[in-house]
């Protein structure tokens, strides 16, 4: 059999036929699924967040409101604009095989990186808006000192809770780093062994 | 399991289609060849035990499934229906017809073939399959003359 020139050329094709790991076709699946999630998550609260601060500015028409609406639209329309380039070309593998796979979860990884430190940046801007903000409306309805505003129960509380966030993305940071390692490390031993 | 997995995967391809029941059949493969592994007396090969078993899950595999299957001497249309302005078959155009035409082979020619294709003897064959050997060789022939129809079809687009 093995001076057949036919067997020999269904052979080659038949042995290099890829069939992708299990376990990384399921994780791709798995992100993808996650990524759907995520864009449903981001249309809900632009249409809570935006929506409720646009109506309350539409109904009240006081510049405080107005205020809010503009900030909170403004930080939609950048989260939007991060969104969209962050997700570009990470929902559908190039093509069948286990480089393409793996090739979409590193980008995907790498993507996820950079979101973090987006998300960051924004968190931090967002924050300081809102506590400009809240010290305004606070203001308005009984003048107070900022210093007291900053110092006060209710705001011991919110910075509290600002740093459960940056824990949780510190956290999400070193598993998505250990990830990357991972899979890149992968990627060079599928390189090496097609060499 | 390691130096056959990707062997044992292209078998598993040749009984499932989708990807889902590609990776179920997979599984089920590994996880019988490791309940099996304890009865292994050296009687034949390593590879030939691996390759008796994983048969015999995908054969399970099939009668839980019933996919079609045609018979003998049946047309096959084996059209590529992506676009191919130049008419010319890619590498991986021509490895999936070469797949789809192993998929439609009556079940105990494509046995045969996926074991010849992954280099064994018709010996070989026949222990894994339980047959002899002169009618490994039989049956091998038959398949190639549907397969070299079938694909020829294939890459003149009728």
């Amino acid at each position: 059999m093995e001076s057949d020139p036919e067997l020999n050329t269904w052979r080659r094709q038949w042995q290099t036929t890829e069939v992708i790991p299990p376990d990384l076709r399921h994780r791709v699946e798995r992100e993808t699924r996650s990524l759907r999630r995520q864009r449903y998550a981001s249309i809900a609260v632009t249409a809570i967040m935006g929506g409720g601060a646009g109506g309350w500015a539409l109904v009240s028409q006081r510049p405080i409101a107005v205020a809010l609406a503009i900030g909170v639209w403004f930080f939609i329309a950048i989260a939007w604009a991060v969104s969209h380039s962050l997700t570009r070309d990470i929902l559908t593998p190039s093509a069948d095989t286990t480089t393409a796979f793996l090739d979409l979860s590193i980008r995907r990884c790498r993507r996820q990186l950079q979101g973090l430190v987006a998300q960051g940046l924004l968190y931090v801007c967002i924050a300081a808006f809102d506590l400009v903000w809240g010290y305004h409306y606070q203001n308005e309805a009984q003048p107070i000192d900022p210093r007291a505003f900053l110092t006060s129960g209710r705001m011991l509380v919110i910075w509290a809770a600002l740093a459960v966030p940056i824990a949780i993305g510190v956290w999400y940071r070193s598993r998505r780093r250990n990830e990357l390692k991972n899979l890149l490390s992968l990627r060079r031993q599928l390189d090496e062994s097609e060499r | 399991m390691q130096v056959e997995g990707a062997a044992l995967a292209r078998l598993a391809a040749s009984y499932a289609r989708g990807s889902d029941d590609r990776d179920d059949l997979f599984q089920d493969i590994a996880a019988a060849i490791w309940r099996a592994l304890p009865r292994f007396r050296g009687e034949c090969s390593e590879r030939t035990f691996l390759f008796r078993i994983a048969h015999n899950r995908g054969i399970a595999h099939i009668a839980r499934r019933r996919p079609p299957t045609i018979e003998l001497g049946e047309d096959l249309d084996l059209r590529d229906e992506r676009p191919d302005p130049e008419q010319s078959l890619s590498i991986e155009q021509e490895r999936q017809h070469l797949l789809d035409a192993i998929l439609k082979l009556p079940l105990g020619y494509r046995q045969v073939v996926t074991l010849a294709l992954e280099g064994m003897s018709y010996a070989e064959i026949g222990d894994v399959l339980g047959i002899a050997e002169s009618n490994a060789g039989a049956r091998l022939t038959r398949a190639r003359q549907m397969l070299r129809t079938w694909l020829k079809g294939a890459s003149h687009g009728i």
